[in-house]
């Protein structure tokens, strides 16, 4: 699951537990009587104004330049969400093409739900930055974002700078970290551990030591119905957050959220784009990740949405390098992650957090 | 039986089909990070209930599902009596009011209590107009406001399960137990609420499973502090993507139901006197 | 009345967005021991009246004393009053015998005594094997015998019966007829009793009250009542009747004749004078067919009907347009319909209605 999962979509479905379980394996139905044209099946978010931005910088472009090609959206609220309906559709599958965490994408990789892509087809993997190549050519990243600190700028005279501020009494009561399972927390972890001089891959106590100091400061581990909204109402004024939702909210709310990227840098979040294995249009499909890959679709969506591009050629306007990690000098204070390593003590991170900083 | 075929039918498919893939999946592999691997293999099972924090949150569970029924069972209590015993010409519109709010999700009505129980909320502003309190108290975003959504959400339903479990309360023996002394103290001790018992225990049962697998409640008004079951089940599900996991919880909570109604039925049979 | 134990004065009860009384000043005295009936058709104020005595309805206005004793205002539960109901209401989630136990628990008397108490009333109704029975597992009568047992335990000071019988089928009720008028009289109670049935009000009680529209009609001994209605409502009500509308044309030594259009001048004996009009009323079984001897009143008639019975054959007979209903007993062959018959009763067989 990425940042823009938000519940609130799938919480009706999901009053009895059993009712949860068999609301994942719930199939899209397959429309293929499309004569003459090719149609091909995108899944990805439906969220946070992802679909819109998506369609309107990337998806337009590639049907007026392929007019052969349809593409169509389909909106999932998380990428978890998405492995689910990939899972159930493996021996036949309905989408071509998703867009999703790279973690999680990880999963498919392995449970032989994506393909490999051709290099030869997707000409412009070559030029991607190495953060977002993946092993045997599996669908590589697409977007890139990053952790922030957004806060409320009627409320917060004095912006933070940096990750320490969160200890600041004067935030005492007014925060909102989403905890492990979700990337935010595991996130937060990889910086102050980082912070602290340590390596996440041996031992974390030392940041779930500094976690455990700030538990009684924090209002919610859960924020609802999400972070920014939050933020943006002034029930709480300081905030974990992703830097592409926060820039949006940002400018979507005139500013009463504000966002800093903390001097002591942040971690950053890959969303791949892959090829669903056993899809009936693999040319189409690499031919529109081709596009998703390249310079121009990058820059545009880059500045729709603020998601730093994945392609080393793309050029985008001053504003927008500002506003994401596409400075060199951001570039640099970025901590190397293993997602995969991650997702692997995910589970143990979570049960740590809830033992030793939520349940304190 | 040609009759209710269809019905078993609908029923087989609705209910059986997802709790046997239920079954199944619980016996599946999890393997690095999320991959799901066939298996027959009772590893998650094992995994859970040699998981101590699991104990901790089904206990939680519990103790959440047994304090949201008897507060739920209290305050709704005297309403459903006098619902069911009134003879005002009120008492279809009064009856629509008390269910009405099933009417709206209860997503909707949790997140209404959010404010409600906000720092600035009507609760917190009032009680400061009123003096009571200074600094606002922490009504969300914990356990307090679990429990509070929780028992409003639950009270339409106790109150129907207990209405139609109040059949034998009648004013007739009321007013017999009158005739012969009892005053309405008494009366009610001895009479109206031992006959209203499986009222209250058809209403109770109800309120407890749905408590215990009450998942929006906790997760919205939770603040993430809050771990139950239902919760637990839907991170495993949707975040962790640990199907198997989610699964095998999953039949533990169907199990769990299923000695609370052993349990009930024994315990109905009891006051019945049957 | 000089010995009166039980007296509703002037007790009315009006409920809110109705045009009329439920029970309008009703004065009803009861002697102690007595054994009266309210009667009257469904919708009469009989119940009405029944649960105010009870304490279950408060009354709008007037008194309810018990010997001597203003308990207008007194709640049901210190009433002493034993009450049974037509639905039994018997504690579903007690035995017979806590049942009966219930009002002398309540009562506060000591273990012993409640036992010896207990077992002694279900003796009086016959049923000490069932102490230990569930309610569930009673028949109809049993319960309804329980249920007296249950309101005559706390020996009460008068005993309230809403209609007991009316759930029964009618062999039973017969039965319990006898056996509570039994009780009643071996343990000397007061007893008020409501009933839509005239025969079971006419076969068991001491005096009756027949009401209507929450209005008492006639209060009396049921043979009183019966043969000298006060109107014409209670004729009609109690038993079956004849009643002509007339002229009265002359008095003559004791008996009025009266001018019946169609009919005739009918001949009955009457201590009332001064009447310009009079409505003649005789009784079916005091028509006799073809009288053997010379009668006060004779007429011809052509059967319409005739309902053989077994004891009694029931003859509807048409008189030049006038139906008059006869009955004879030892009958045979019933009438056939269309006959020619002879119908005569004397004057004294006749009774003018007051009102």
């Amino acid at each position: 699951m990425t940042k823009r999962m938000s519940r609130r979509a799938v919480l009706p479905l999901l009053l009895a537990p059993a009712v949860a379980l068999s609301a994942c394996s719930t199939g899209t139905t397959s429309d293929e009587a499309n004569g003459g044209e090719t149609t091909i099946r995108l899944m990805a978010y439906a969220t946070g104004g992802f679909k819109e931005k998506y369609i309107k910088a990337v998806i337009e472009p590639f049907e007026q330049a392929n007019p052969g090609i349809k593409v169509e959206y389909d909106g999932v609220v998380s990428s978890a969400e998405m492995l689910g309906r990939l899972r159930t559709q493996k021996s036949n599958p309905t989408v071509d093409v998703s867009i999703m965490d790279l973690s999680v994408a990880e999963s498919a990789n392995k449970e032989g739900i994506f393909a490999p892509l051709d290099p030869a087809k997707v000409p412009n993997m070559k030029d991607l930055s190495e953060q977002a190549k993946v092993r045997d050519n599996f669908g590589p990243g697409v977007t890139f974002d990053n952790l922030t600190l957004a806060y409320n700028t009627k409320a917060v005279s004095t912006p933070p700078t940096s990750w320490n501020d969160l200890w600041d009494p004067a935030y005492k009561g007014k925060i909102s970290i989403s905890a492990p399972p979700q990337l935010d927390g595991i996130g937060l972890t990889v910086i102050l551990n980082k912070m602290l001089g340590g390596d996440y891959t041996a031992s974390i106590e030392p940041a779930i030591k500094r976690l455990r100091e700030l538990a009684p400061s924090v209002q919610t581990w859960n924020p609802q119905p999400d972070t920014y909204t939050l933020v943006k109402s002034g029930q709480v004024e300081l905030a974990l957050a992703w830097n592409a939702r926060s820039q949006l909210q940002h400018d979507q709310s005139n500013g009463a959220l504000g966002v800093v990227l903390p001097k002591e840098g942040s971690i950053m979040q890959v969303n791949t784009i892959n090829l669903v294995k056993g899809g009936k249009q693999a040319d189409a499909a690499q031919k529109f990740i081709d596009h998703a890959l390249s310079p121009d679709a990058q820059a545009a969506f880059s500045a729709e949405m603020f998601y730093a591009p994945t392609n080393m050629l793309t050029k985008v306007n001053d504003e927008v390098a500002q506003r994401t990690v596409m400075t060199p000098e951001k570039l640099k204070t970025m901590i190397a992650v293993d997602w995969n390593w991650l997702a692997e003590h995910r589970a143990e991170w979570t049960d740590v957090w809830r033992k030793d900083v939520i349940s304190n | 039986m040609a009759l209710l075929t269809p019905g078993l039918l609908a029923l087989g498919v609705s209910f059986l089909v997802p709790l046997v893939w239920l079954a199944r999946m619980s016996l599946n592999r999890t393997v690095g990070p999320a991959e799901l691997q066939p298996a027959v293999s009772p590893q998650s099972y094992i995994d859970v209930l040699t998981d101590g924090f699991m104990w901790k949150v089904a206990w939680h569970t519990l103790w959440l599902g047994l304090l949201v029924t008897v507060l739920t069972i209290v305050v709704s209590y005297p309403i459903a009596l006098f619902l069911a015993r009134t003879r005002s010409r009120l008492r279809g519109l009064l009856m629509a009011l008390a269910i009405a709010p099933l009417l709206t999700s209860s997503v909707v009505r949790t997140f209404g209590w959010l404010i409600l129980l906000s720092d600035d909320g009507v609760v917190n502003s009032a009680l400061r107009t009123l003096g009571i309190t200074s600094e606002p108290l922490v009504l969300t975003n914990n356990v307090t406001g679990v429990v509070i959504a929780l028992v409003e959400i639950m009270m339409p339903y106790a109150i129907l399960a207990m209405i139609a479990g109040f059949g034998r309360v009648s004013k007739n023996l009321e007013e017999a137990a009158g005739s012969l002394g009892a005053g309405r103290l008494r009366c009610f001790v001895r009479i109206t609420f031992p006959l209203s018992l499986p009222g209250v225990f058809t209403g109770a049962l109800m309120v407890f499973v749905l408590t215990i697998s009450a998942f929006i409640t906790p997760r919205l008004m939770g603040g993430g502090r809050v771990f139950v079951i239902a919760t637990e089940i839907y991170d495993q599900a949707t975040t962790t993507l640990d199907w198997p996991r989610a699964s095998a919880l999953s039949v533990l909570l169907l199990l769990l139901f299923g000695v609370f109604l052993v349990l009930y039925q024994r315990l109905f049979r009891m006051v019945e006197g049957k | 009345m000089e010995d009166a134990y039980l007296v509703l004065n002037k007790l009315t009860k009006t409920y809110p967005n109705q045009p009329r009384s439920a029970v309008h000043e009703v004065e009803i005295d009861v002697a102690r021991g007595e054994f009266i009936s309210l009667l009257g058709p469904s919708g009469c104020g009989k119940t009405t009246t029944l649960r105010m005595i009870a304490g279950l309805i408060t009354p709008t206005s007037g008194r309810i004393s018990v010997d001597g004793t203003d308990i207008t205002s007194r709640p049901v539960h210190k009433r002493d009053m034993g009450l049974v109901f037509q639905s039994y209401a018997l504690f579903p989630h007690m035995s017979v015998g806590q049942n009966v136990e219930f009002g002398l628990e309540m009562r506060r008397i000591a273990r012993g005594e409640r036992r010896r108490r207990v077992a002694e009333a279900l003796d009086m109704v016959h049923l000490s094997h069932l102490a230990n029975r569930r309610v569930s597992q009673l028949s109809g009568g049993q319960a309804q015998r329980i249920a007296l047992a249950r309101a005559l335990v706390i020996e009460p000071t008068v005993l309230l019966l809403d209609e007991p019988l009316s759930n029964l089928d009618a062999k039973l009720r017969e039965e319990l007829r006898v056996e509570i008028r039994r009780i009643q009289q071996e343990i000397g109670i007061t007893t008020v009793f409501v009933t839509h049935d005239q025969d079971e009000a006419l076969a068991m009680s001491d005096r009756l009250v027949v009401m209507s529209e929450g209005r008492v009609e006639q209060v009396g001994e049921p043979w009183a009542i019966y043969e000298t209605p006060k109107n014409r409502f209670v004729a009609d009500f109690i038993g079956r009747t004849n009643m002509f509308d007339g002229q009265v044309v002359g008095r003559d030594d004791g008996v009025l004749r009266v001018e019946i259009a169609g009919v005739g001048t009918l001949s009955v004996r009457a201590p009332e004078a001064d009447l310009a009009t009079a409505t003649v009323m005789v009784r079916p079984h005091r028509v006799r067919i073809e009288p053997a001897q010379q009668m006060a009143n004779e007429l011809k008639g052509r059967v319409v009907q005739s309902s053989y019975l077994g004891d009694v054959e029931s003859v509807v007979i048409d008189v030049n347009g006038t139906r008059v209903l006869a009955e004879r007993a030892h009958s045979g062959r019933p009438l056939a319909a269309g006959a020619t018959v002879g119908l005569g009763w004397g004057d004294a067989d006749a009774y003018v209605i007051p009102q």
